[in-house]
């Protein structure tokens, strides 16, 4: 049965790292469904999080393979359960469509933040699930919705 | 950071300042490499510039195809313990090293490899034989990294020997650019004793042990399987003093052959599709299985949903990412096989197992009236048999001869009867099935163990895949014994067809050249044996010739490979004919 696993991986700032952690999957026709690669602070190791749909077998086997490739530090799957994560959504709206009060009353009932703003469009940004999300942008819908971007999930997978 | 802002590194007293091709030739010669096996070209240019200065203390041994060098760095690997080295330039040069890297990191053996590339700042251009060589080599590398300033050689190809036979060995792959070539640095060489993160040797579990004892002391139809990493640990002694102790027939995967003598009273044959019947049958009656360095790869498990289902499963590996793959252990020992099996022969009990060895006894004598006997000692009217050529080999072989087979039949056929008198005397190419391996291989065993009788077994095929190896022997004068056991077919292929295509022989009939004029050529002494008089004079003459013998003889067309696990079958399945 497929499932979605979350992977976490740490590692050294070694360049072919992250092809050798893409190949594990791609060899076994697994595609991601998010990837996030960064590096928290310049000296730090690179963190890598994959979301990727497979079967349990896999998923272990494929993390043990990752604690085999040179430089990895740390490697777990997870599944989403045992996570926190997030995604994040940036909206840009057209200014002059949106009355001041309105958009002061989306932010707080949605609990989303003005993130930036010039004179022809605003952006918002909002943190949370698809669902709320997409209320979000139902509600925006109204009044012009430019460009909508969505991340994907921020793991914590502590 | 770039270079520029590096501090200057602490100068030794004994560094001195050499470009970055001498400090590789510096760095080889600091881990006590004597064999390179190679071929120039653009980018490595400055490296053999190098090796020129170095000729008498290094032996570069020229091939005749990069394919060849990797190949024969394998087979010297796998003869010697040792890492074995071969260089490539870039471009075509290092892409034709991929199939070598790919069946090392199948079969587990360590290599460096060094590669020239394109000076640092034409990468990406898609400069004159630029390739990718380091995503094109990834999947088939356990490390490789890319090298663009000369002072970080040392340290690069210091990591690369630790990491190549550390741990589970494999291949390792160093890109160094042409500049990096080029450029001068400090030299001083320290060897790598640990890279971060990474555990070569995990700590034996003494509760694992136990419980792995536990079961080894009750059991009553124990099967030991031994794996090729009973080799790369050195665990022969430890694998006899527990199967001897315990009274445990022990049974190889093809890797594995030669990790008990052929002829020991406890060695039940080979596992796996054209092995032999006994270890397969019994598998699936075993009530406990031990496998040694070994990976239940599907040559040998056949359908895993059959597989030993009966038995308990110890299985003993390096690697933990091996561990519940393929079958689920109920004791894992994840460790060195040396020291598991130190430990288990320690804590195992002596025992003996008559009745169920017997029956071991009984699998064989069926085995030997359906097949053994007819392959040995065909009727006169036959042609020469595969098996019938094994047999005057072991005759006349000396006592610690090697064997390198390539793919096919004749592999397979090599393997069964092929008498193993000596540890790693068994080179072939298991788990990537490599074509063409069998020539530079032995060239690479026979350089390695100059002392040793070398002798491949080859298909008329695989012969072809890489023939223009003759020229490597021709001019270091390796004394290679090269037989050629030709059915004018790709055979085993032909015997698929002819098994499970309804005998449409589709592209597998060969019309081959006269292999003993070709080997002529090259300036190599060979013959050619038709009839089964002469087989057994000729084949002494040529095992017994101090010179580099190529023999070929011609076999049975049409003859097949059993006994024979069918695809998809379970292993008791096993079919004699
Ligand atoms: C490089 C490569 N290509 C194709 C194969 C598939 N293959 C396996 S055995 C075989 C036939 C080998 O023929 P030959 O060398 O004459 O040996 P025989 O089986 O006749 O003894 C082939 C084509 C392979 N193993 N390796
Ligand atoms: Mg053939």
């Amino acid at each position: 049965m497929q499932e979605s696993f979350i992977f976490t991986i740490s590692a050294t700032a070694d360049k072919t790292i992250l092809g050798r952690i893409v190949q594990l999957f791609t060899r076994r026709n697994i595609a991601f469904q998010n990837l996030i690669a960064s590096r928290p602070d310049d000296e730090a190791n690179y963190h890598y999080r994959i979301e990727a749909k497979t079967t349990q077998r896999w998923a272990e086997q494929i993390n043990k393979e990752l604690r085999r490739i040179i430089g990895v530090a740390h490697a777990a799957v997870l599944r989403q359960e045992e996570v926190a994560w997030m995604p994040v959504a940036l909206y840009r709206i057209n200014r002059r469509q949106l009355p001041q009060p309105v958009l002061e009353h989306i932010l707080l009932a949605h609990q989303a933040r003005l993130l930036t703003a010039d004179s022809e469009s605003i952006v918002l940004e909002k943190a949370g699930d698809a669902g709320s999300s997409l209320a979000l942008l139902e509600a925006l819908q109204p009044y012009g919705v430019q460009e909508v971007s969505k991340s994907g999930a921020m793991i914590m997978a502590g | 950071m770039s270079t520029k802002e590096k501090p200057a590194p602490a100068l030794p007293d004994n560094a001195k300042i050499v470009s970055g091709a001498e400090a590789v030739i510096l760095s080889l010669m600091a881990e006590g490499t004597e064999t390179i096996f190679g071929y120039p070209g653009g980018a490595i240019m400055p490296i053999y510039d190098a090796l020129y200065d170095y000729a008498d203390q290094l032996n570069h041994i020229l091939v005749r195809h990069e394919q060849g060098a990797i190949h024969a760095a394998q087979g010297f690997a796998r003869v010697t313990g040792k890492v074995g080295v071969c260089f490539a330039t870039s471009g075509p040069g290092a892409t034709n090293l991929v199939t070598g890297l790919a069946d090392a990191k199948a079969d587990s053996t360590p290599l460096v490899c060094i590669t020239g590339q394109v000076a640092a700042p034409l990468l990406g251009t898609d400069a004159f034989q630029e390739a990718d060589v380091i995503s094109i080599t990834t999947p088939v590398t356990k490390w490789n990294i890319q090298v663009t300033d000369a002072a970080d050689i040392p340290a690069a190809i210091s990591k690369a020997f630790y990491l190549a036979q550390s741990g589970r060995p494999g291949p390792v792959l160093l890109d160094i650019t042409k500049d990096a070539q080029f450029t001068k640095a400090p030299f001083s060489y320290e060897r790598c004793t640990e890279v971060k993160h990474y555990a070569p040797k995990p700590p034996l579990s003494i509760a694992a042990a136990e419980q792995a004892a536990d079961l080894i002391n009750s059991a009553k139809k124990p099967l030991i399987l031994a794996g090729q990493g009973v080799h790369l640990a050195g665990a022969h002694e430890e694998l006899l003093a527990l199967a001897e102790k315990a009274d445990i027939p022990v049974a190889t995967t093809l890797l594995g052959l030669s990790a008990i003598p052929s002829e020991h009273p406890l060695n039940v044959g080979l596992l796996g599709m054209h092995g032999n019947y006994a270890p397969n049958v019994k598998t699936n009656e075993a009530d406990l299985i031990i496998a040694v360095g070994m990976r239940f790869d599907d040559r040998v498990t056949g359908r895993t949903d059959t597989y030993a289902k009966q038995a308990k499963v110890i299985h003993i590996d390096l690697d933990p990412a091996e561990i519940n793959k393929i079958i689920r252990a109920d004791v894992a020992l994840v460790a060195d096989a040396r020291e598991a099996l130190a430990a288990l022969s320690v804590l195992a009990e002596e025992n003996e197992h008559r009745e169920w060895l017997q029956e071991f006894q009984v699998c064989m004598e069926k085995e030997y009236e359906k097949v053994v006997r007819h392959d040995l000692f065909p009727a006169d009217e036959k042609m020469i048999t595969m098996g019938e050529v094994l047999r005057f080999i072991n005759e006349t072989a000396e006592a610690d001869s090697i064997l390198v087979t390539d793919v096919g039949q004749h592999q397979m056929v090599a393997s069964r009867y092929f008498n193993y008198r000596r540890r790693n005397s068994n080179v072939t190419s298991g788990g990537l099935g490599t074509m063409g391996f069998a020539l530079p291989a032995a060239i690479g065993a026979k350089a390695g163990r100059p002392e040793a009788q070398v002798i491949a077994v080859i298909g008329d095929g695989g012969f072809q895949m890489n023939i223009q190896e003759l020229g490597t022997i021709m001019q270091t004068g390796l004394a290679v014994k090269v037989i050629i056991l030709n059915n004018n077919y790709l055979g085993m292929v032909r015997q698929w067809q002819q098994l499970f295509f309804e005998k449409r022989y589709s592209f597998v009939e060969m019309e081959n050249p006269d292999f003993v004029k070709i080997a002529q050529g090259y300036g190599i002494r060979a013959r050619k044996v038709e009839r089964r008089e002469e087989l057994q004079a000729i084949l002494e003459a040529v095992l017994e010739s101090p010179h580099a013998e190529v023999l070929e003889v011609l076999v049975g067309k049409e003859d097949n490979v059993f006994p024979m696990v069918p695809t998809g079958a379970c292993v008791s399945e096993i079919r004699l004919e």
